[in-house]
């Protein structure tokens, strides 16, 4: 159990509880063995809507499924039976875990309550019905369906944000809404939030919680990747100003070094300094994933520079080699812990990319896609 | 055909010339007219396939663009990002004198936003939202131009043709009417001219012998 001290760090007042640790680890390593395969995927791609929601029906998504009234659900119901599932998987597993286990899982889920939150104040503000947004939120962090449902409740805006005073993210949306109506004010409270998120994630995993130091290493590389692939974006699609507000702080990379990387616009320039990044191997061989196993690393490092040179689109291929090889090497450091948080958030990280998979797999064959196209889109 | 009110008259065989003139350089304004519209609606055609190749294209990508952004984030995922949308693109209509047509030009503004501006956190979304988001701003922007061209063709045509049946008129009516009336005023000036001249050779001829 995590208590938060007076300066804002967690305390872990529980006693570590190996053998809970253990059986915790143990039961989500085989759950996530018995998550959907590779080859079953590839048979996925070329059913047909009917026959994929049977099949999940068959494979751990039962309960969402079989709520439809009619025995064809239609592509958006699926999509909502799949949020469903993740948000409840993500509850099972926060029931699963226990001490520090549990404090890391807790955490690391509360990045859900930023998504929930931000929907319901943008549906609100938009005047969308509350059946519309309770749709789309995935009540799979602290902030579970009844909270969700008080907000939804809530009428005007202020009243959401006073109903938000105990979440942990409050000072946040109270500093960023005292003028309601500047412009762009959601894409700032959001980023704002986020980067609160991330920042409290790494004080709290540095404040001596046991097993916190090896998910500060997973963090890290994740923090490096987001901050990567936004500034790629906004290179090509803003004109050049300090990116430093929209990045995260706390990543292998800092914010000075990524603000230093913004101002190079010649290719050599760029090379020298992306070679310097701990990312550096993890995107050569997501490149190499995408173009081929000969690709060497000078030809991957072209392509990144072609395309920060460039200011070139799309990045979005890149992003899904990106998401396979980072879980291979959450995969390896889990193996590596094999009774840390890792393998809960290698399990959670898979789950939530077999619900992205089989959403890809639906809204691809609805959209009429090359089954072709859609595998390049699943991560397996 | 000579019409019913006109005066055999010096002054309305004048009154018809008058006319002639004014119905002929009426005439040749309107054909300088309808050329030069004829001309601009060409010109706007050619931009209207162009545009319509381009529409296709840009349609084709978006919906692609679109389609692997539902893949990726889901259609859940761009709801919420449309709803993140605080700023509507605007869009004013005007014009320009074309021959004095007035042909409507839309000024868009707002459809093309940098990233910061268009209202979704840079932190929580994806780059296929950005290719989603670019995208359907070029296609909006082309569907604007586009519009405004089909306006123009629409308001050409309809001038053009009633330029036509004007030009028609004035070419195969009302110009060969005038003529026809210039023609009988001028024959029967003639005719009382003669007329007179032999009244008045009787006059003299009859005072002559009284003598």
């Amino acid at each position: 159990m995590g208590l938060r001290s007076g300066r804002g760090n967690w305390v872990n007042t529980a006693a570590p509880n190996p053998s809970g640790t253990i059986y915790t680890c143990t039961r989500l390593r085989i759950r996530a063995h018995q998550l959907i395969p590779r080859e079953d995927y590839l048979r996925m791609i070329r059913m047909g809507i009917p026959q994929i929601a049977r099949f999940i029906g068959e494979h751990g998504y039962a309960r969402e499924i079989h709520i439809f009234p009619g025995s064809r659900p239609d592509i958006d119901r699926i999509e909502i039976a799949l949020a469903a599932n993740l948000a409840a998987a993500c509850a099972d597993v926060r029931g699963l875990t226990t001490g520090h286990l549990k404090t890391l899982t807790d955490w690391y889920l509360h990045r859900w309550d930023i998504v929930n939150v931000m929907i319901v104040l943008r549906g609100k503000r938009r005047g969308l019905p509350a059946d519309r947004i309770r749709e789309i939120l995935v009540p799979a962090g602290d902030l579970d369906s009844a909270a969700l449902e008080v907000l939804l409740g809530t009428g005007s805006f202020d009243d959401i944000v006073a109903e938000l005073k105990n979440w942990r993210l409050h000072p946040v949306i109270e500093r960023e809404c005292q003028n309601i109506n500047r412009p762009c004010l959601f894409a700032g409270l959001e980023n704002r939030l986020w980067q609160q998120y991330y920042t409290d994630l790494i004080r709290n995993c540095g404040s001596g919680i046991p097993g916190g130091e090896i998910f500060l290493d997973s963090l890290r590389l994740e923090i490096d990747l987001a901050n990567f692939r936004n500034l790629l974006r906004l290179r090509a699609g803003s004109a050049p100003k300090d990116p430093a507000g929209q990045m995260i702080a706390g990543g292998n990379i800092t914010v000075e070094e990524l603000s230093a990387l913004s101002l190079i616009g010649d290719h050599d320039g760029f090379v020298s300094a992306f070679r310097t990044f701990r990312l550096h191997p993890l995107l050569v061989e997501a490149y190499r994933s995408l173009a081929g196993p000969d690709i060497s690393a000078g030809e991957a490092e072209d392509y990144i520079a072609d395309r920060w040179v460039g200011r070139k689109r799309p990045l979005h291929e890149m992003e899904m080699a990106v998401a396979r090889v980072r879980l291979n090497r959450m995969a390896g450091l889990s193996k590596r812990n094999p009774f840390s948080v890792l393998p809960v958030i290698l399990y959670l990280e898979r789950k939530k990319f077999e619900v992205f998979n089989i959403r890809a797999i639906v809204r691809g064959i609805g959209d009429g896609i090359d089954p072709e196209k859609i595998a390049q889109y699943v991560v397996i | 055909m000579m019409q019913g009110d006109i005066q055999t008259t010096r002054a309305g065989l004048q009154a018809v010339r008058r006319k002639i003139q004014i119905a002929e350089n009426g005439h040749r304004l309107l054909k300088l007219k309808r050329d030069v519209l004829i001309l601009e609606l060409i010109t706007i055609a050619q931009r209207i396939r162009r545009s319509e190749q381009d529409l296709g294209g840009l349609l084709r990508g978006a919906r692609e663009t679109l389609s692997i952004a539902k893949m990726m984030e889901g259609s859940l995922g761009i709801v919420i990002v449309s709803i993140s949308v605080e700023e509507s693109p605007e869009i004013r209509a005007g014009s320009r004198n074309v021959m004095g047509m007035q042909l409507p030009v839309f000024t868009a503004n707002g459809i093309r936003k940098e990233l910061s501006d268009r209202g979704y956190g840079l932190i929580g979304t994806s780059s296929v939202i950005d290719e989603a988001a670019e995208a359907y701003e070029g296609l909006t922007e082309t569907i604007v131009r586009h519009a405004e061209l089909l306006a123009a063709a629409r308001i050409l045509s309809a001038e053009i043709q009633r330029l036509k049946r004007r030009v028609n008129a004035l070419e195969f009516r009302v110009i060969p009417d005038l003529y026809a009336t210039r023609d009988a005023i001028v024959l029967r000036r003639d005719e009382m001219e003669r007329e007179e001249h032999s009244r008045i050779f009787w006059v003299k001829r009859r005072k002559g012998s009284f003598r």
